[in-house]
């Protein structure tokens, strides 16, 4: 299993975008895949129609008497399965404070799913807190979307730097560029300028397209009702640089090719 | 967890199809005709793994494809733009690398195929999510089977709650009944699954029937081994189905010359000409097969090999296979060859009627069969082992000896004690295995040279591929020496009074 997590410090850089379209790409691959939400507004839930049930609160969850498996709930797609959040999550840092291990949590609570799922995304939510660290702790790969403005690229090496100084394995960053707007020259120069700073940055990027946007109309995920626009391609191509990077040996079909 | 439901009277489809649309929320899909497959390998792994992998095919195109345990513990299913040919087919690289390390490359093959129409609905909750799919499948009469309805209820994780609260509001509808087992195992046993296959089938013979009409029969089972495995030859899927089309073929050869008077002369000069002309045609490719699948092996036991060239060797052997493979598929495609099939099954037939006997075709079979199998026993037993040891052509004739030997055993088995005749079986086994693989190490080192001396003279690769072909041959060398060492040991048990009594006792039984 492998555990991929959707986290910046900053907000509104597409998080929850970036990991319900990859999730969605990876359950195309075949890969059986979970989305488990972190994030209290609970937009992935919303993304695919899911409504988190008052049983599964964080507290519950936290309890060891249960299992996340319990939480779990299937999504309209194949291979795709979602934890959804509620505003219990808005507790989750105090909550962690009150448990031994509190930076191990997570990582426990998904241990027993390795053998029910290939992947997993976590979707953060935009802060530096005691969830970031089991964050930190529980994926083997953190996927960071910056924006190309200078406050998003300044939030991504806030990001580095916290980790170096928290002693964090900072090879697990894999910073993408998304809400790219290729007619503005800033963008265009923060792209060429920080892909040389940091060439960790993966090349494929998404771009600001409205399809994205309307993710919240059509209440799916871009390749369902947008399959061969660019935003869709872009994320396909991503997932495919992605697995391309960390050698997971498999890349969705296009989403031509048809979706779910 | 999926539930599965029979429509007891399948007439009222469409009222089940209505009833499970006619609740609060759902969304119908529009029917689809479907053909569903199950695949496995040809000696069934993926059954004796308690797998089941389906393959339903709509007439628009891909594929719908599902891997379940037997019992449905588990189930995932996946689309795909057409049925797998073999686990390396499959884009799920999760399922590819558990089906390629369970059925070791070869081919997946359709075991049972059902065509179906089906009525997909899924139930949905107020935001439009959905909690269930519930596929009504419709098998309409066929070949005296009578229709055939099934519906497979799959509740979405999360939802199971919400799904049971509607069924039961359709269940107390009377138009279902619950049933434990798998939709798709219930298909499959009311279309009649196909026997299983099997490279040698066992055909029960009576001791007391005609020789002709026992002949008919075995030629008719061995045909249908023949044609079974065609298609894998000619798409070049796997080189097991060579293998196994060639034991038949060599069965057939070898029964009818120990049996040659069971038959009419024409009948037999006939097909024994097909026969030894297919024997030659397909003998190279077997031959290469073999080489194909270790030289790998030989190289790594070499050592030391430029992978470069080591490469270039192994590209060689491909090259040269393709020609004799295009050649095979060629005949098996032709005129020749179809009309020979024709004649096959029309000849099985005809000796099963009791027709086209020579002289012994009326004699009791197992008299028959014992005279041939004392016949080609003394043989092998009285072969001149002191050429063979020192000449590998003389060798491969006592191979041949024994060979027909094993199959007069095989075919006729069932006639003989069980027990007898398989240890009687197991120890012709040993010597054959070793003598085989002395046969092979000589005729790989003979290819091997063939192809060395193919090479331009001088060229970059040959100078780089001959010392790899050189040392390669030294070794084959002394590992046929070391083989033939097992053989001597091998054949002086077979001959030893110990296992010549299993012999004696099998041919005195009445």
């Amino acid at each position: 299993m492998i555990v991929f997590a959707t986290y910046n410090i900053k907000g509104g850089v597409g998080k929850t975008a970036a990991a319900v379209n990859l999730a969605h790409c990876a359950s195309l691959a075949g890969l059986r895949t979970l989305v488990w939400d972190l994030d209290p507004q609970g937009a992935c839930g919303f993304y695919f129609r899911i409504e988190p049930r008052t049983i599964d609160d964080l507290d519950r969850l936290l309890d060891k008497k249960h299992e996340l498996k319990a939480a779990i709930r299937g999504t309209d797609f194949p291979n795709l399965d979602l934890v959804p959040a509620d505003l219990s999550y808005r507790n989750f840092d105090i909550a962690l404070n009150e448990l031994k291990k509190p930076t191990r949590r997570i990582e426990k609570l998904l241990e027993p799913l390795a053998d029910d799922y290939d992947v997993v995304f976590l979707d953060c939510a935009p802060h530096l807190s005691r969830v970031s660290e089991n964050v930190f702790n529980a994926a083997d790969w953190v996927l960071v979307p910056v924006i190309p403005t200078p406050l998003s690229v300044r939030a991504y090496r806030q990001l580095r730097g916290f980790c170096k100084d928290e002693g964090l394995p900072v090879d697990k960053l894999l910073p993408f560029f998304s809400m790219v707007d290729r007619r503005r020259q800033l963008h265009c120069e923060i792209v060429t300028g920080f892909a040389g700073d940091h060439p960790e940055v993966l090349r494929s990027f998404i771009p600001y397209t409205s399809q994205v946007e309307k993710m919240g109309e059509h209440r799916a995920p871009v390749q369902v009702f947008a399959a061969s626009s660019p935003g869709a391609r872009a994320f396909a191509a991503l997932w495919e640089a992605i697995c391309a990077r960390i050698g997971l040996g498999t890349a969705p079909r296009a989403p031509d090719a048809g979706g779910a | 967890m999926q539930c599965h439901y029979l429509l007891p009277d399948p007439t009222r489809l469409e009222a089940l199809v209505a009833s499970l649309a006619g609740v609060e929320r759902a969304q119908r899909e529009a029917p689809q005709r479907l053909t569903r497959t199950v695949l496995d390998t040809f000696d069934c792994r993926l059954l004796a793994a308690d797998l089941v992998l389906e393959a339903s095919t709509p007439k628009s195109g891909g594929a719908e494809l599902g891997l379940r345990t037997r019992r449905g513990e588990r189930s995932e299913q996946w689309t795909a733009a057409s049925a797998p040919r073999a686990a390396r087919d499959l884009g799920h690289a999760r399922l590819r690398a558990r089906l390629e390390s369970l059925t070791a490359g070869r081919a997946l093959l359709p075991r049972v195929s059902t065509r179906l129409e089906r009525h997909r609905v899924h139930w949905v909750d107020a935001l439009q999510k959905r909690i269930a799919t519930l596929d009504v499948e419709y098998c309409p009469p066929a070949r005296g089977v009578a229709a055939l309805a099934l519906l497979r209820v799959r509740p979405v994780q999360g939802f199971e709650r919400a799904c049971q609260r509607l069924m039961t509001a359709v269940r107390r509808d009377g138009l279902v009944t619950p049933t434990t087992e798998d939709a798709a195992d219930v298909l499959i046993a009311a279309r009649g699954s196909p026997a299983v296959y099997r490279a040698k089938p066992l055909v029960e013979l009576s001791p007391d029937t005609t020789s002709v009409r026992a002949l008919g029969a075995l030629f008719g089972a061995y045909g249908e081994v023949m044609w079974a495995n065609e298609p894998g030859i000619v798409d070049d899927l796997d080189a097991e189905f060579l293998h196994d089309y060639r034991v038949a073929l060599r069965s057939i050869r070898s029964w009818l010359l120990d049996l040659r008077r069971v038959v009419t002369k024409p009948v037999r000069a006939h097909f024994r000409a097909e026969l030894a002309a297919l024997n030659r045609l397909t003998g190279r490719l077997r031959d290469l097969d073999v080489l194909q699948e270790n030289l790998p092996n030989y190289l790594h036991a070499l050592g030391g090999a430029d992978p470069e060239y080591a490469q270039a060797l192994t590209a060689l052997v491909h090259a040269a296979r393709a020609p004799t493979q295009r050649a095979v598929v060629q005949h098996l495609r032709g005129h020749r060859y179809r009309a020979f099939r024709r004649g096959w099954k029309k000849l099985a037939r005809d000796l099963i009627d009791g027709r086209r006997a020579g002289g012994w075709g009326e004699r009791r079979l197992k008299k028959v069969v014992r005279n041939a199998l004392r016949r080609r026993l003394r043989r092998v037993i009285e072969f001149d082992w002191s050429r063979a040891q020192e000449e590998p052509a003389v060798l491969h004739e006592l191979r041949k000896e024994s060979k027909k030997l094993r199959y007069l055993l095989e075919g006729f088995q069932s006639l003989f004690d069980e027990t007898r005749c398989r240890r009687a079986i197991a120890e012709l086994k040993t010597v054959q295995t070793a003598m085989g693989d002395t046969w092979d190490l000589h005729v790989h080192h003979d290819i091997l040279r063939e192809l060395a001396d193919s090479l331009p003279t001088g060229s970059p690769v040959a100078r780089g591929v001959l010392p790899i072909v050189i040392a390669l041959e030294t070794r084959l060398t002394a590992l046929e020496h070391a083989h033939c060492e097992l053989v001597t040991v091998a054949f002086g048990r077979f001959r030893s009074p110990a296992v010549q009594r299993i012999y004696t006792r099998l041919l005195e039984e009445r």
